[in-house]
């Protein structure tokens, strides 16, 4: 029987300072029967990114890099994430899941990001799981505005064999509206409290939007990619009016395998500033999952 | 600045953050422990932000998930919720006491976090300090007046005068009721907070170990307004304790400048500890 994801039992093996990453550490988590492992350590470039590497339960060639959303977004999906990678690692894929730079554990602020920036890292990202593992296949799953990130990512390096993008940002300047006009909501909810007197211009949901940040946002289209990302594509959505049927076509039309689905469960983005929900999109992840094992097979 | 990931006792999963300058085991480790199910990392990312800061000013810092939330897995030794959370804290302290030297630490926690910090540091004497934020989450009569008044408020806005004006209103309905009928918030009932009496006396025992806390409020939740700490416990009076109250910020300080002035405080308050 495996183990269920919430309780893995890890025994620790020492810290070992990686000389390559400044100070950094790469620290390696097994469990308790030895069948299942976990490391969490920085990568990349100056080992600038960290990352929770899943190992699967036998030998793996085949791997999944998963990219977070965006700002409040990230609080919310995390756990989601979470889960998710566990349950890749138990169908048998080696599973990355890492911080952008600015963002989460990484180094940096809000300050030294941009989208460019996140794309790098990403194909960092998949690069360090692929030649870390030894992979001959590697997939690439991203939420909301890390469903774009990821899709030019695997555009870019040309290494990437499946996608999944869930819930991808289209257009950033919907997106970023979207967002606005929840910010606008809330402050305008909280002063009715009498509170958020001191709201900033440059501030979207508890995160700095920064002028590199907000130009980047304004001009990215996902209809706007060059190249493939990959030759198989799996399109989710949990609301039917989120669908690009031409994003889809324009895929189909560069020879790629597409597959699409409207999946309901709850969507764990678009909040409300408040403490993140533990709710998680059960279904959405296992379709993900039998997905991407199918997929890859 | 140097940070590492670290896997503390069994299973938990930090960062540790280190100053450039050689580690003065004098001055205090600084602990963040998890606001409520938000991962290490903090509402808006504000332990980062903080931790990063501390070590600018000669301070290290621990942010780690505890047992069940992040990347940390739930235990599956049977102990409940409240001891594996104790648990997690001592061996997080045990972790970095041998591992890196620190011998003295400041807990620092909201919502939750708070109530984790302060049990922690009545359990721990190697806890000299605590950051408490949107802790104490206990009514006082103004606390309930300050609630019935937004209820009121909320009830009136946008709504049929008239309506709301008649004898059968919800808002005559709800200003008969007397103060102890209004149902506890539900921080209370989701949070594992110590009672009143419990927090006295550990407040009392606190400050006679020689504790420091720096108690936060904010106006977000039905119990917060300025005089909160000074009313709920008017026995407790120390030097070693100092109150802010933040009345323009929310429970997680999604504003910027809501969070800069709480990385301010905390960082100004900390000095004391040099």
């Amino acid at each position: 029987m495996s183990a269920d994801p919430a309780t893995l039992l890890f025994t620790p093996v020492r810290a070992v300072p990686n000389p390559a990453s400044n100070g950094h550490c790469d620290v390696r988590a097994r469990n308790g029967d030895d069948r299942r492992s976990a490391r969490a350590r920085f990568f990349g470039p100056q080992g600038r990114l960290f990352g929770i590497f899943d190992e699967p339960d036998t030998p793996s060639d085949r791997g999944v890099v998963l990219c977070y959303p965006h700002g409040a977004d990230y609080d919310s999906a995390f756990r989601s994430f979470r889960i998710l990678g566990t349950r890749l690692s138990r169908a048998g894929f080696h599973v990355l899941r890492f911080d952008y730079l600015g963002t989460g554990d990484s180094w940096g602020d809000t300050e030294d990001a941009s989208i460019g920036q996140w794309t790098e890292d990403t194909v960092a990202a998949i690069h360090e799981l692929r030649t870390s593992c030894d992979l001959r296949q590697v997939a690439v799953v991203g939420l909301r505005l890390g469903a774009t990130v990821a899709a030019f990512a695997a555009a870019d390096c040309g290494a990437v064999d499946q996608l999944v993008a869930w819930a991808p940002v289209f257009e950033g300047r919907d997106y970023l509206d979207g967002l606005r006009a929840l910010h606008q909501q809330w402050l305008k909810d909280e002063r009715r409290s009498g509170r958020a007197k001191s709201a900033a211009d440059d501030e979207l949901l508890g995160y700095r939007l920064t002028p590199s940040i907000r130009g980047d946002l304004e001009s990215l289209s996902l209809l706007s990619l060059s190249k493939l990302p990959a030759p198989s594509v799996y399109l989710v959505n949990q609301e039917p009016s989120a669908d690009r049927p031409e994003f889809a076509a324009w895929l189909r039309a560069r020879g790629a395998n597409v597959d699409t689905d409207v999946i309901d469960g709850p969507t764990i983005w678009s909040r409300s500033p408040s403490m993140p929900e533990a709710s998680v999109p059960n279904r959405s992840l296992q379709m993900i999952v039998n997905w991407i094992a199918g997929a890859s097979r | 600045m140097t940070e590492q990931g670290v896997l503390l006792s069994q299973s938990l999963v930090g960062v540790l953050t280190k100053a450039d300058e050689e580690t003065d085991t004098t001055r205090p480790t600084v602990v963040f422990l998890n606001a409520g199910m938000v991962h290490r990392v903090g509402p808006n990312r504000l332990h980062v932000r903080l931790a990063r800061e501390l070590a600018r000013r000669g301070f290290a810092s621990l942010r780690f998930d505890l047992s069940g939330i992040g990347d940390s897995p739930a235990r599956i030794d049977g102990s409940s919720l409240h001891d594996a959370a104790l648990r997690d804290v001592r061996d997080a302290l045990g972790f970095v006491a041998n591992e890196h030297g620190g011998s003295t630490f400041v807990l620092v926690g909201l919502c939750s976090g708070a109530d984790l910090a302060f049990r922690a540091a009545l359990a721990d004497e190697r806890v000299v300090g605590g950051v408490l934020i949107d802790g104490f989450p206990y009514h006082t009569f103004r606390s309930r007046l300050h609630r019935r008044a937004r209820q009121v408020a909320w009830q009136l806005r946008g709504r049929n005068w008239r309506k709301l004006l008649g004898s059968n209103s919800p808002v005559w309905k709800r200003l008969r009721n007397s103060p102890q009928a209004v149902p506890s918030p539900g921080a209370i009932r989701q949070r594992d907070v110590p009672s009143k009496d419990e927090a006295k006396a550990g407040l009392h025992a606190l400050t006679e170990r020689g504790v420091r806390l720096l108690v936060v409020n904010t106006p977000d939740r039905d119990y917060g307004y300025r005089r909160h700490f000074v009313d709920t416990f008017p026995t407790v009076r120390s030097d070693q304790i100092q109150v802010r109250f933040f009345p323009d910020a929310n429970h997680t300080f999604t504003l910027r400048a809501n969070q800069d002035q709480l990385m301010r405080t905390i960082t100004e308050w900390i000095s004391c500890f040099k």
